[in-house]
């Protein structure tokens, strides 16, 4: 996780309209969008991480530092571009009950436990989301959640706890 | 340390897994049935005490840890990236100028947005009213009575072949400005627009067509940007549009004897007819400067003199006919200007 000033210049260039400046905080982000974007969706990551970074780009001018790290934010649009792509391919796709490819029991594997994530709450799932997705450690993830380290700890604890429960349920 | 913290200890590496449950080893003994309802029972308890005790350990804490490593997995899992992606993402992001907005615009722009808002709403919830619509009208008439425009009365025509430099001063009273009507007929009439005073001033506009076209004959535009006078004078003997200062005088003129523009900053429209008449300019001045430029076509083409940039005419055999004013009265009607001309 790369600190947060440094970072915080590249955003203010980039909200000047400096592509190149943007163009680091894109590679800086790329793989904590992706991973996130591959676990809810499948097949669609690369799609789901342009279109986070052309969202961004289009709203970073209303962008403004309040000691959240970027990426929280670039997280938050995250969270809405998926949803709305989940939201297409339950329209659209229809998934067998038992997968054809060894591949696909993985990508199933995976998908399942997203679902787990996102029937988690609101509070816990974020936990979930930006420590292991994200890649932000704890006392970032507090400082995202305006909470102390200590509160996201036991969130954490929590999250996991259901999640092992939702699973087991599945199983 | 509870078992918040050592669970962190293990997260950080400072505890391996066998050494964190053997710590807490009656969370990984065997469950059964009963203890796992038990638990289920005691879940919000628990949940409930975490954030002072840390969680219950009775819980089977080695599937959690799997639980987290299978996560960690995930998120550490290789991502492919090459940079083509960003050179597509980047040909594909709109421009944007710097944002230079100082915080102070920004502060008070949704608050203005906001007001503005309210005060339209306001008016629109007061129009809905008859008695304040009727209110609106008649104050809005008295105005336009104290400063003499408005009326819905056309312009009085103008006598056939009269010259606009004739025409009597106009009134610097400030108006919306005049569109001058149509006039249609053997003779056409005269359209006289009002004087133009202020920003961004309207047009007087008027087409002409007869056998002896009327003057258009702009109002006096002495604004920033006056507006402009625009008249079509089509028959034996076109018009002529007259501006004093102001916007640009645009008219085209044609007929037999091609009328004249004239003013200071016109731009003359086209004459065309069998003795152009001529397009006067006068000084163009300013930071832009108009031109002078008019068409002239016919048999004699008239002139352009100008100031500024006036195409030198060619020489002439004979100067432009002037028509004289014909006997025959005016027969044009005017059509429905707005009636602030000065006649």
């Amino acid at each position: 996780m790369p600190s947060i000033d440094p970072i915080q210049r590249l955003v203010e260039r980039a909200r000047d309209g400096d592509k190149d400046a943007y163009g680091q905080i894109f590679r800086l982000h790329h793989d904590a969008i992706f991973r996130y974007a591959r676990l809810h969706v499948s097949g669609e990551a690369e799609d789901i991480v342009a279109e986070v970074f052309t969202r961004a780009w289009i709203q970073l001018p209303g962008y403004a530092y309040t000691g959240v790290p970027f990426v929280a934010w670039l997280y938050g649009i995250a969270r809405h571009v998926v949803g709305d792509q989940v939201r297409r391919q339950a329209r659209l796709e229809y998934r067998p009950t038992i997968p054809e490819t060894l591949e696909k029991w993985a990508e199933d594997d995976r998908l399942e436990l997203a679902e787990a994530i996102t029937k988690l709450p609101a509070e816990q799932r974020q936990v979930i989301e930006m420590k292991f997705l994200m890649d932000m450690r704890n006392p970032e993830v507090a400082d995202a959640l305006q909470t102390t380290t200590n509160a996201v700890n036991a969130r954490q604890w929590r999250a996991l706890t259901a999640l092992r429960d939702e699973l087991k349920d599945d199983e | 340390m509870t078992f918040l913290d050592d669970f962190a200890r293990w997260e950080s590496g400072a505890l391996t897994r066998e050494e964190l449950l053997a710590r807490y080893p009656q969370s990984d003994k065997n469950m059964t049935e009963k203890n796992r309802a038990e638990l289920t029972e005691k879940n919000q308890t628990e949940k409930n005490q975490t954030e002072k005790n840390g969680p219950s350990v009775d819980s089977e804490l080695a599937m959690i840890l799997d639980l987290h490593e299978r996560l960690t997995a995930i998120g550490s899992a290789p991502v492919p990236y090459h940079d083509s992606e960003w050179e597509a993402l980047r040909s594909a992001l709109p421009e944007r100028n710097a944002q230079k907005r100082s915080r102070v615009v920004h502060l008070i722009a949704r608050p203005l947005v906001a007001a503005s808002m309210v005060v339209g709403l306001s008016g629109v919830a007061a129009a809905a009213s008859p008695a304040v619509r009727e209110q609106v009208i008649t104050t809005w008439h008295r105005i336009e009575h104290a400063i003499g425009v408005g009326g819905g009365e056309p312009a009085a025509p103008l006598a056939p072949g009269t010259s606009p430099t004739d025409r009597p001063t106009r009134s610097a009273t400030p108006s919306p400005g005049g569109n001058g009507g149509d006039n249609h007929g053997q003779n056409g009439g005269g359209n006289s627009g009002g004087g133009n005073s202020g920003g961004n001033s309207g047009s007087n506009s008027g087409g002409n067509s007869g056998e002896n076209g009327g003057d258009n004959s702009g109002g006096d535009n002495s604004v920033e940007n006056g507006g402009g006078n625009s008249g079509d004078n089509s028959g034996e003997n076109g018009g002529g549009n007259s501006g004093e200062n102001g916007g640009g005088n645009s008219g085209g003129n044609s007929g037999e004897n091609g009328g004249g523009n004239s003013g200071e900053n016109n731009s003359g429209g086209n004459n065309s007819g069998e003795n152009g008449g001529g397009n006067s300019g006068g000084n163009n001045s300013g930071e832009n400067g108009g031109g002078n430029s008019g068409g002239n076509s016919g048999e004699n083409g008239g002139g352009n003199s100008g100031g500024n940039g006036g195409e030198d005419p060619p020489p002439t055999e004979e100067p432009p006919v002037e028509d004289p004013p014909t006997d025959i009265p005016g027969g044009g009607t005017n059509g429905p200007g707005n009636g602030n001309g000065v006649s």
